[in-house]
């Protein structure tokens, strides 16, 4: 199959473009592999098991000693990156750090409370609270206040 | 670089907020202990400053509210208790070395007023913050809606 590749200016003009006589099985695998690779991360379930996680399925991002996690609804899966590179892949999505080991998404959240001592305890659309730590509150206040657009 | 601690402007605002709160509720309960038990002594202009003192000493345990680690809720609570005891037992102290602790209800009465302190000036954080909190769940709300309307 000939490959051909043209380098653009911004982007928003990225794609891939796929020319075929026939929208053959080889074809729709390409398809759904380039749809999904924006919008997944890749890691492993169970230790082992090659998976990728829709981040929009993302509830949180969690840091645990060397390891970094990233928890949807009913699934964990471990990232092979450092918690400041899935902060960084995940600004666009808005995720936001709410603790020195935890990226919170803010789509997930359903309401916020104050916890004690300058702390807000975010409630998650699954049901679990996620502790905005003092430290980070103000930061999390201000991007929810005035960078949510 | 992400900050990784609170900005020191930010902690400063925090401990002058918890300085004006301790200041009034010590004023208010001088003037409360004062009329209930020595309403015939008229104290000079000194006195004026001692809601001050009170504070300034009243801020300093709250290093023990501080931690590098993430608290629980269950140690925060129990930090925030011996919080409370360190600052009973400042204002008991101070009281007792300048010999105003001369009968037991003032005594009684300094520990009700530091509780009541206490309380009120965790009630106003606490109103504060949840003021804030619905704030932010008022947003993220509308933000989900109207991301619904353009997802359509």
């Amino acid at each position: 199959m000939k490959v051909e590749i043209r380098q653009v200016d911004t982007p928003e003009k990225e794609q891939v473009v796929l020319e075929c006589m026939e929208m053959t099985k080889e074809f729709e695998d390409i398809r759904d592999y380039a749809s999904a690779k924006g919008e997944c991360l890749s890691g492993y379930k169970d230790g082992r098991e090659l998976y990728r996680i829709r981040r929009r399925d993302i509830l949180y991002v969690e840091a645990v000693g060397e390891l970094v996690f990233a928890y949807a609804r009913n699934q964990v899966v471990e990232l092979k990156m450092r918690l400041y590179e899935a902060e960084e892949l995940l600004k666009q999505d808005r995720f936001v750090r709410c603790s020195k080991s935890i990226l919170v998404n803010l789509l997930k959240i359903e309401w916020i409370k104050p916890a004690l001592n300058g702390r807000f305890c975010a409630h998650m659309v699954n049901e679990e609270e996620i502790i905005i730590s003092r430290q980070y509150a103000k930061d999390v206040k201000r991007y929810i206040m005035e960078d949510l657009v | 670089m992400r900050r990784q601690t609170e900005s020191g402007k930010d902690y400063a605002k925090s401990i002058l907020l918890e300085f004006i709160l301790i200041q009034a509720g010590v004023t208010l309960a001088m003037g409360i202990i004062g009329t209930m038990f020595a309403r015939d002594i008229a104290p000079g202009y000194p006195i004026l400053f001692v809601p001050f003192v009170f504070a300034g000493i009243g801020v300093l345990p709250g290093i023990l509210l501080n931690s590098r680690k993430e608290l629980t809720v269950r140690q925060l609570a129990m930090r925030k208790v011996l919080h409370l005891l360190l600052m009973e037992g400042i204002v008991l102290g101070i009281n007792y070395m300048t010999g105003a602790l001369f009968r037991v209800e003032i005594v009684v009465g300094l520990v009700i007023s530091v509780l009541l302190i206490y309380i009120f000036v965790s009630a106003v954080q606490l109103l504060y913050d949840k003021r804030s909190a619905d704030k932010m769940t008022a947003r993220l709300q509308e933000y989900r809606e109207k991301e619904g309307e353009l997802n359509v």
